[in-house]
């Protein structure tokens, strides 16, 4: 059912208006928040400075010495009325990744208590994790820290009752039927279940950051010495892997 | 031919800062920068600078720096910090003249009015670092910028720029010098309400308008906590909300009920509810509050706040004319039978004229 409360445009500080598709975590209302940024970027207004989507919402960041706030907001309610973003379809240019992860082991230390949670063997916990279609619903956080969303419903794990204080770069943690990508070193208190050698930024090399919102990810589970491996091609400075267009 | 400036002791929390990295927040990095963005425009003006040259920025405490090889300009802004060289006192806000081998000294901020948290050295042609994501300055909760990603450690010699061969740079000719500004004695931080201000009963946010408050040394550069006195009970905390977006001034009601004003670092997205948010032309005054002392809330309208923006960039936009030449005291003068008193160069007046 269409909220009638959305979308919606709000003032949000003296240089930032922001957008609202909703008031839950639904795959629908995410798409609305990345089509709608996608739809922003090109229209190249005046004094926006900086467009920043997150998981149902889009922040346009602007100069209101150079485009006034009733301005900037008669523009993104006339691109808003042009189209049903709850029901535009992915970006048919999404990027699809296909990530490698090293799953449990000293990778994913809480494979076992997570398996054990769903009910299931590592081996099918495993399977499922891999093989799901996630999407980058945003990055956020730290950088090249990516949600990735969302896993089937009985994935809604909780988080962990205290913080880890660090989980090493490419960590993959599962909670609230998300996972969540780490780029840097980060205290987390989500569960730990693999590791992937692919680090989703680079502070030197052009365009720094290969993950986008809206980009379509899967997992191909490794072994450790495979991780290893990887993992010395990454810190050489190669990439490991290289995003698909859909067909 | 540039020289060197060699860290021979250094405070907790030095960091290289420039004008930071906007544009990443889709990709998780906020812009990042220097906490005061009108101490980094003064050093500019004194010394000729562009506006996103690498300067130090120095949080409480600055250190001891030596420079080498070649002569270097340098000028010192922000929140006024004990300071001398040789054991001669330094003014603030006056470009100065260093020859190899003399040795910089910078202590913690001079108490008092106005007081402040961030001072600035700045170096003619800029501080020279590798540049990380498109910038030099640091953004510690990343990792990125600087040496390292992380806060100066003594014993490490910077480059002086300038970075690139195009820069029009000019070298200063003469000592310079700003007035003080005003905003580092404001002590009524102006904010508007944000999107999730209604999300508080109407007592919350009359509260945040009625009491007086201070910064708690809970502070850096991502968040700063305010301190409640054991008569003010935590503030109302709701449940955390989806994420969205968050922006520089955002004041933070985290789980505690503790209000926390959200700085150039802080996350890009955030799901603790937000009550406010600082005005734009407050950022850099909101920044210097020194720890402890009282301050006050004030709401404002949008047009007060694109008003205020209007004259504090104006502000920052005069500075290159502001500055003035130094004038010098006699006592100040090594050699003052050297000069000659009529034709004006000296004045017997006040330095700080």
């Amino acid at each position: 059912m269409p909220d009638p409360d959305y979308p919606t445009v709000i003032q949000a500080g003296d240089s930032g208006v922001m957008v609202l598709f909703g008031d839950s975590l639904d795959m629908s209302i995410n798409n609305a928040a990345h089509a709608f940024d996608a739809a922003l970027r090109v229209q190249n207004w005046t004094g926006v400075e900086e467009i920043a989507p997150a998981i149902r919402s889009v922040l346009v960041r602007y100069d209101p010495l150079r485009i006034s706030a009733d301005a900037l907001k008669d523009k993104i309610i006339d691109l808003l009325s042009g189209r049903s973003w709850l029901e535009v379809e992915p970006d048919p240019n999404r990027r699809i990744w296909k990530l490698p992860a090293h799953y449990g082991e000293e990778s994913g230390p809480d494979i076992e208590s997570v398996a054990r949670q769903l009910g299931k063997s590592i081996e099918a916990t495993i399977e499922e994790h891999s093989q799901s279609k996630l999407t980058v619903l945003m990055l956020g956080f730290a950088p090249g820290c990516a949600y990735l969303g969302s896993l089937p419903k009985h994935w809604d794990l909780p988080r962990l009752d205290f913080v880890k204080p660090e989980v090493p770069p490419g960590s993959l943690s599962v909670a609230v039927r998300q996972t969540v990508l780490f780029a840097t070193h980060i205290p987390t208190g989500w569960q730990t279940i693999a590791r992937t050698p692919f680090l989703s930024f680079s502070r030197n090399t052009e365009p720094f950051f290969y993950l986008a919102p809206g980009d379509e990810i899967t997992f191909e589970p490794i072994d450790l010495r495979t991780f290893k491996d990887l993992e010395r091609e990454v810190q050489q400075g190669k990439q490991i892997v290289t995003p698909e267009l859909p067909n | 031919m540039n020289g060197f400036l060699e860290i021979l002791s250094v405070g907790p929390a030095v960091t290289i800062q420039d004008l930071g990295r906007p544009g990443y927040a889709r990709f998780g990095l906020s812009t990042g920068g220097a906490m005061d963005s009108y101490a980094l425009a003064e050093g500019a003006a004194l010394l000729g600078n562009q506006k996103h040259d690498a300067v130090l920025e120095m949080a409480g405490y600055g250190g001891k720096y030596r420079i080498l090889d070649y002569p270097l300009w340098i000028a010192l802004t922000g929140a006024a910090m004990q300071s001398s060289v040789d054991g001669r006192k330094v003014d603030w806000r006056c470009s100065l003249l260093l020859t190899p081998g003399q040795v910089l000294e910078v202590g913690s901020v001079i108490e008092g009015t106005p007081g402040g948290t961030y001072g600035y050295l700045h170096v003619a042609g800029g501080i020279r670092v590798e540049p990380e994501i498109g910038a030099m300055g640091t953004h510690l909760r990343a990792g990125v910028g600087g040496v390292d990603g992380k806060v100066l450690k003594a014993g490490t010699r910077l480059a002086i720029g300038p970075s690139d061969e195009d820069s029009d740079s000019k070298p200063p000719q003469k000592a310079m010098m700003l007035p003080d500004p005003e905003y580092l004695g404001r002590r009524n931080i102006r904010l508007l309400w944000g999107p999730q201000s209604e999300r508080f009963s109407q007592r919350t946010r009359q509260r945040l308008l009625d009491e007086t408050f201070a910064l708690s040394h809970r502070r850096d550069r991502m968040a700063m906590r305010l301190h409640l006195e054991p008569d003010q009970p935590p503030f109302e905390s709701l449940l955390t909300g989806l994420s969205d977006p968050v922006q520089d001034g955002d004041i933070q009601m985290t789980g505690d009920g503790v209000p926390a004003i959200l700085v150039r670092e802080h996350q890009p997205t955030g799901g603790y509810p937000r009550i406010a948010t600082v005005i734009t032309a407050d950022h850099a005054a909101v920044a210097q509050l020194p720890t402890g002392e009282p301050f006050r809330f004030e709401l404002v309208t949008l047009d007060q706040a694109i008003e205020a923006l209007k004259i504090w960039r104006a502000q920052i936009h005069a500075l290159a004319q502001a500055a003035q030449p130094v004038i010098r005291s006699p006592e100040d003068i090594d050699n003052l039978l050297d000069y000659n008193l009529i034709d004006g160069v000296i004045s017997a007046g006040d330095q700080s004229l």
